[in-house]
């Protein structure tokens, strides 16, 4: 179902991971994502899924709701993985058959770019489940405010941005209000070729958008009335203060950059047979 | 005749997840042809979990659901016709519709049974004027109507189905004291013919009272009270308990009660609660 979902959910909590300020932990995605990228020997892949382990372990959030999330990329894991296993050219390849090579820079290309996603995928969601999509688009809102000298309309974006994350669930919800008052009148969503079956999807997106429309209409009349009118001398409710600890954290992850360039450059603990 | 009927019905929502739910534990219940059965309780109580079982939205997680006394899960590829005969209008129905004309938002029901185009037309035109709507309204679109004409219009698409049980969930919800006497008054009269059965959920004993022949009360995903409204509004701990309030005039009955008067709490319209006010205060004389 689409409740189950939870790539992307925020888990509500406590943890240090929770508390780092939202615009640091921007940062800090950013610079795992560097940080991923930049790891190219065995000890550099060590030292991330270290970090990584510190991070789950530090922000309270149960593994297996982890686990769970990876669980929605595995056919695209197994894909890239099969793709690198087969695709790779191989000086000493162990089976060879037209345009299929298997060989061992094969697998550890393969077993390099999975960990590569997991990793990725693992480090990046973590911001989403110890951060509110609130808080999220406020720091996002605060980072790129430099750019409104350029008369880059930032506040808008970031009020659209959150907007669109508020409706999500509300959306969801309509879906599956619509799709049950549908289906009691016989509609019928999941048989048929494809072609009817997109047809059958009319008297489902008919509705949903109206009310969409309706919701954005009313919303709006809303904002209006308690004086909304951009971003424009507008307080915040959350002022964002930046603790020790961010600063910490921030030097942890430069550190560990710094160490996996270091390890990369040199070569210390590079993959081989 | 017996139309529906359930046995020691069950729904987890969200098994095996931190947010597992019990929303219904061990509902049986049956309804007879010719009947219109309140089913009422509080937010969460669970009513609107249990009807959407009885058109097979929601699959059981035990128990049965017999409709003209076949199980409609026997062959689970063939849910579909009983939706057809168990016709369930949601809450806020309007928000439904999607066709460019009235008549073919009412048709839209028709058309999944596969009738012949005479017979949806002849459904469509019965439908829309035992609702109360009139033949003009049928060429319009149905963005341009009122609240209260699209939630007749979205009720006629159920009806012109002819289910043999006719569910509506809060169908009086957010309508003027007019459209709600309409709207009850069209729903007794899917009931004349005698074949078919009504089933009205609601969470306002006031709108519940006036019309069922019996009421079904429903406290965290179980029956608390089942039987003649006189019967259940004599008993204010149990509705009470179930978070929800007696009618007006069972208020006051029970109210004199209270006061060391010998009212009658059975009572439960208008007309008979002055008599017995008035058959008091002489008493009281």
């Amino acid at each position: 179902m689409l409740k189950d979902i939870t790539l992307g959910q925020f888990f509500p909590g406590n943890s240090i991971v929770h508390r780092i300020d939202p615009r640091f932990k921007l940062i800090l995605t950013g610079l795992f994502i560097a940080i991923v990228f930049c790891a190219k020997t065995v000890a550099g892949y060590a030292l991330v899924l270290g970090l990584l382990l510190f991070i789950v372990l530090n922000s309270r959030i149960s593994p297996r709701l982890i686990f769970k999330s990876l669980k929605a990329i595995v056919v695209f894991v197994v894909f890239t993985a099969v793709l690198n296993l087969f695709f790779t050219s191989s000086e000493t390849p162990w089976f060879q058959w037209r345009f299929i090579t298997i060989g061992p820079e094969g697998v550890i290309f393969a077993v390099k770019m999975v960990l590569r996603i997991v990793f990725l995928i693992t480090g990046t969601s973590m911001l989403t489940y110890t951060t509110s999509p609130i808080m999220l688009t406020d720091a996002i809102e605060q980072l790129f405010s430099p750019l409104k000298k350029l008369k880059l309309p930032i506040h808008e974006l970031a009020m659209m941005m959150s907007i669109a994350l508020r409706f999500i669930p509300t959306l969801i919800e309509e879906t599956d209000k619509i799709m049950s008052a549908q289906r009691s009148r016989g509609a019928d969503f999941d048989s048929g070729n494809l072609i009817r079956r997109a047809r059958s999807l009319i008297p489902l997106l008919i509705p949903l958008f109206v009310s969409a429309f309706r919701r954005a209409d009313e919303l709006a009349t809303a904002m209006e009335s308690r004086c909304y009118r951009g971003g424009e001398g507008r307080s915040k409710y959350k002022v964002m203060k930046s603790a020790p600890r961010d600063y910490i954290a921030l030097g942890l992850f430069v550190l560990v950059l710094a160490a996996v360039i270091v390890l990369g450059y040199f070569g210390i603990g590079r993959f081989g047979i | 005749m017996e139309l529906l009927r359930t046995e020691d019905l069950c729904h987890v929502y969200g098994t095996g997840t931190p947010f597992e739910h019990k929303a219904l534990n061990g509902i049986s219940l049956s309804v007879q042809s010719g009947t219109l059965t309140g089913i009422i309780g509080h937010t969460g109580s669970g009513k609107s979990t249990l009807v959407s079982h009885f058109n097979g939205l929601l699959r059981p997680t035990s128990g049965k659901v017999f409709v003209e006394g076949e199980d409609i899960w026997a062959e689970p590829k063939k849910i579909r016709r009983f939706r057809f005969k168990v016709g369930l209008v949601f809450q806020f129905p309007e928000y439904q519709l999607f066709e460019d004309t009235v008549e073919k938002d009412i048709s839209f029901g028709p058309k999944n049974m596969g009738l012949s185009d005479d017979e949806i037309a002849h459904r469509v035109r019965e439908a829309a004027s035992s609702v109360g709507l009139s033949e003009d309204i049928l060429k319009k679109s149905p963005f341009e109507l009122s609240g209260g004409q699209k939630r007749r219009v979205a009720i006629a698409g159920v009806i012109a189905m002819h289910p043999r049980v006719l569910i509506l969930d809060e169908p009086a919800a957010g309508l003027d004291p007019r459209g709600r006497d309409e709207v009850f008054s069209f729903v007794e009269s899917y009931l004349s013919s005698g074949e078919n059965a009504v089933i009205v959920v609601s969470h306002s004993m006031d709108d519940v009272a006036r019309i069922a022949d019996r009421i079904v009360v429903m406290d965290h995903g179980g029956i608390s009270l089942d039987g003649a409204p006189r019967d259940i509004f004599s008993d204010r701990a149990t509705v009470e308990s179930a978070g929800l309030r007696l009618p007006f005039v069972s208020r006051i009955m029970h109210r004199l009660c209270d006061n060391g008067y010998a009212a009658d709490t059975k009572v439960c319209d208008i007309s008979s609660a002055a008599d017995a006010i008035i058959a008091l205060k002489k008493e009281v004389r």
